[in-house]
């Protein structure tokens, strides 16, 4: 029999604490597909993606219903796009991106990742074609997701790739001005990218993963929220230590629907099944937000002092509670600071509360990364590779995953407003520190060799 | 009636009259008893029952009244004095009012009238009433088929009919409810009258058309309905 407190607290979880599943993403691997012939490739991953994910989102309902908590997005992410199509050219490796973006529409999900490039020590045939194709493969398609590995604490910071980023980045803004540049937002550059990544827009099928796998991502900042609130209501003399354990356990009630709910799913669909991503994940719905974390815990706003030792208490609880609810945990499992997908933070951005270096300051305790970052639009490709450089450092030397998703609107400045739009959201364009001038340090180019820390062996 | 001879391996036939001990472990399904020869030691923890019981007969017993401290304790020395055992129980209270379920097996010469009588003479003058049947074991056991357990939730403003309403259709698909509980949230707030319904679903039913009916009934009832698989809540909360 289960008690009272058992089904209204999950009910109470569901309906007002937005509790869901926030992805379950299909993983499809794609390498087999390889071709010298730009037809072939383009069927055969067509092919590959429509039979595989034929039944994805209709299980994924399916199995919601049955448990009364929705899977809000299904999702597809594939093998790495620049050694599939390693010896495509980069107007063919557009192509690729349509033929994704056709086939990911025709099976319903949302988003397809997996447009990658892995150049953390050098940059292949097949690589430079993709980055090349980055700015019109995003600006022409609706869908489809890319991210470039560019560093990794085994083999440093590729410079090189850096650079050619901030001008991929600066070219996908200038091709899509008329939407604040939001080819951008899907498009993150990684340190030590993790190769099972459920969310967008990092998501891609590793190298060493099997044919077919299902990942999921939970997410539940607002039953996070609630808890905290409600602890203080009935308690106000809890402490830091007893705040920890509490948001311990609410991670793995959390955890448990993604745990619950993606074995399902993968055993529905005859699927391996990969990992739960814990991270935290926020929308620019109403109480699903992170940033309103930082104030039930007691700060004014995210960004005022405090808000990085907050944040390593609540990244480290909900790593504990979830590590524990589930079978096997992946992706990136840290606490997302995505500024304009969270209202509390894109607000905290425009009273000034949190600027560029605080958010790069909280990346060191486990935030994910510089996440939906409004820039403003004369930013140059030079300042936007430094800014890329310091994150991947920060990454690099602390054996951690870092990314950046920056998005230099164009003809906008800081203060203004950027707007894209559904989940992605809007933020106010936060100011850069010499943002409009060259800088001779990232043009040197080259490879920052790997720290010493990974000298493991 | 014959009763095994565990010592002797070999059937003994016994009449009403005869004396021998025997142990509640060693009764067998079809409910005849063994008999413990002087000397032999039982197995498993046994109780021993004293001689000239015998335990054919099985009654439920079911308590009703107010709830206070001692009645459990009355019941069960009322029993014991009677030479009866009790095999399971299980008992609930609601606003305050005790209901307590008592399976017992009673001894030969002890009719289920009698004992009722010596119950209620203990239990009346503690404000509460005692019924007692004859428990009788189904000749062919009722086939149960799979099932699936599922949680229906629903919240809205008391009035007559909610639970017939909701009960009709459950039992309409051949639904059986197994818990049902109802949540008053202790307010004045009339919306906040929540229903919890336990059922569990033969695999072979329509899920869908299921949903829908209990769907259209709720709103019939002005009802908000939630219906989950039991899995959910035990992958939450329970390790």
């Amino acid at each position: 029999m289960l008690t009272q407190r058992e089904i209204l607290s999950t009910l109470e979880m569901l309906k007002n604490e937005n509790l869901d599943v926030r992805t379950v993403t299909l993983g499809v691997n794609l390498l087999d597909c390889a071709s010298h012939d730009i037809e072939i490739l383009k069927d055969q991953i067509h092919t590959r993606i429509s039979h595989l994910a034929r039944n994805l989102v209709s299980v994924c309902d399916q199995i919601g219903q049955k448990y009364g908590i929705p899977v809000v997005n299904k999702r597809i992410a594939v093998s790495p796009i620049a050694v599939v199509g390693a010896s495509m050219s980069s107007s063919q490796m557009v192509d690729v991106a349509r033929v994704l973006d056709a086939v990911a529409a025709e099976v319903d999900v949302d988003f397809i990742g997996g447009f990658t490039a892995l150049v953390e020590k050098g940059i292949a045939r097949g690589d430079r074609a993709l980055i090349e194709a980055l700015p019109h493969a995003l600006a022409n398609t609706e869908r489809v997701c890319a991210s470039v590995n560019v560093a990794s604490t085994k083999a440093g910071i590729n410079m090189d790739a850096i650079l050619l980023m901030g001008k991929a980045i600066k070219k996908a803004a200038d091709l899509t001005a008329k939407a604040d540049g939001i080819a951008c937002a899907k498009l993150c550059v990684f340190a030590n990218i993790p190769q099972d990544i459920p969310f967008m827009a990092g998501a891609y099928l590793g190298i060493g993963e099997p044919d077919a796998v299902i990942n999921v991502g939970v997410s539940g900042p607002g039953v996070v929220k609630n808890a905290i609130d409600r602890a203080f209501e009935s308690d106000s003399n809890l402490d830091l230590g007893q705040i920890s354990e509490l948001i311990k356990k609410t991670a793995y009630k959390v955890t448990r629907v993604g745990e619950l709910i993606g074995q399902e799913v993968a055993n529905h669909l005859n699927i391996q099944f990969g990992v739960v991503d814990l991270s935290l994940a926020p929308t620019p719905n109403v109480g699903d937000s992170v940033g309103e974390i930082f104030q039930s815990l007691g700060l004014l706003s995210i960004g005022v002092p405090g808000t990085t030792a907050a944040l390593a208490l609540i990244n480290d609880a909900v790593k504990k509670g979830g590590a524990f609810a589930s079978s096997r945990v992946g992706g990136l499992s840290g606490a997302f600071i995505p500024v304009s997908e969270d209202l509390n933070i894109s607000e905290a951005a425009r009273s000034g509360h949190i600027g560029l270096e605080k958010l790069e300051a909280i990346t060191a305790v486990c935030s994910v990364g510089l996440d939906m970052i409004a820039l403003p639009g004369d930013t140059t490709e030079e300042t936007i590779a430094a800014i890329m450089a310091d994150e991947m450092a920060i990454g690099v030397i602390n054996n951690k995953t870092t990314a950046t998703r920056l998005i230099p609107v164009p003809g906008k400045k800081a203060g203004d407003n950027a707007y894209f739009g559904g989940l992605l959201g809007q933020s106010t364009i936060i100011p850069v520190n010499n943002g409009r001038n060259p800088n001779p340090f990232v043009r040197h180019g080259g490879l920052i060799p790997a720290p010493i820390r990974s000298l493991t062996n | 009636m014959y009763v095994e001879d565990l010592k002797r391996g070999t059937n003994k036939e016994v009449g009403p009259k005869d004396i021998f001990e025997m142990c509640s472990c060693c009764i067998h399904d079809d409910q005849s008893p063994s008999l413990l020869t002087n000397g032999l030691i039982p197995k498993q923890p046994c109780v021993i029952y004293p001689i000239g019981a015998d335990f054919m007969n099985k009654v439920i017993l079911s308590i009703l009244g107010h709830d206070r401290p001692g009645i459990v304790a009355a019941v069960s020395k009322i029993l014991f004095e009677q030479n009866c055992n009790i095999e399971n129980v299980s008992q609930t209270t609601l606003q305050f009012e005790f209901a307590g379920i008592f399976i017992v097996s009673i001894p030969g010469d002890l009719s289920p009238q009698s004992l009722h009588q010596s119950l209620n003479a203990q239990m009346a003058p503690m404000g509460l009433e005692v019924h007692v049947t004859s428990l009788k074991p189904s000749a062919v056991p009722v086939s149960v088929p799979e099932c699936e357990s599922y949680i229906i939730t629903t919240k809205g403003p008391d009035r007559k009919g909610l639970v017939a309403g909701i009960s009709e259709v459950i039992a309409r698909f051949g639904g059986n409810i197994t818990n049902l509980q109802a949540v008053f949230k202790g307010g004045d707030d009339p919306g906040d009258n929540i229903m919890i319904y336990e059922i569990d679903v033969p695999y072979q039913i329509d899920r869908q058309a299921l949903y829908q009916e209990l769907r259209r009934r709720a709103k019939q009832l002005k009802l908000e309905i939630d219906i989950q698989h039991r899995n959910i809540f035990e992958a939450i909360h329970r390790i």
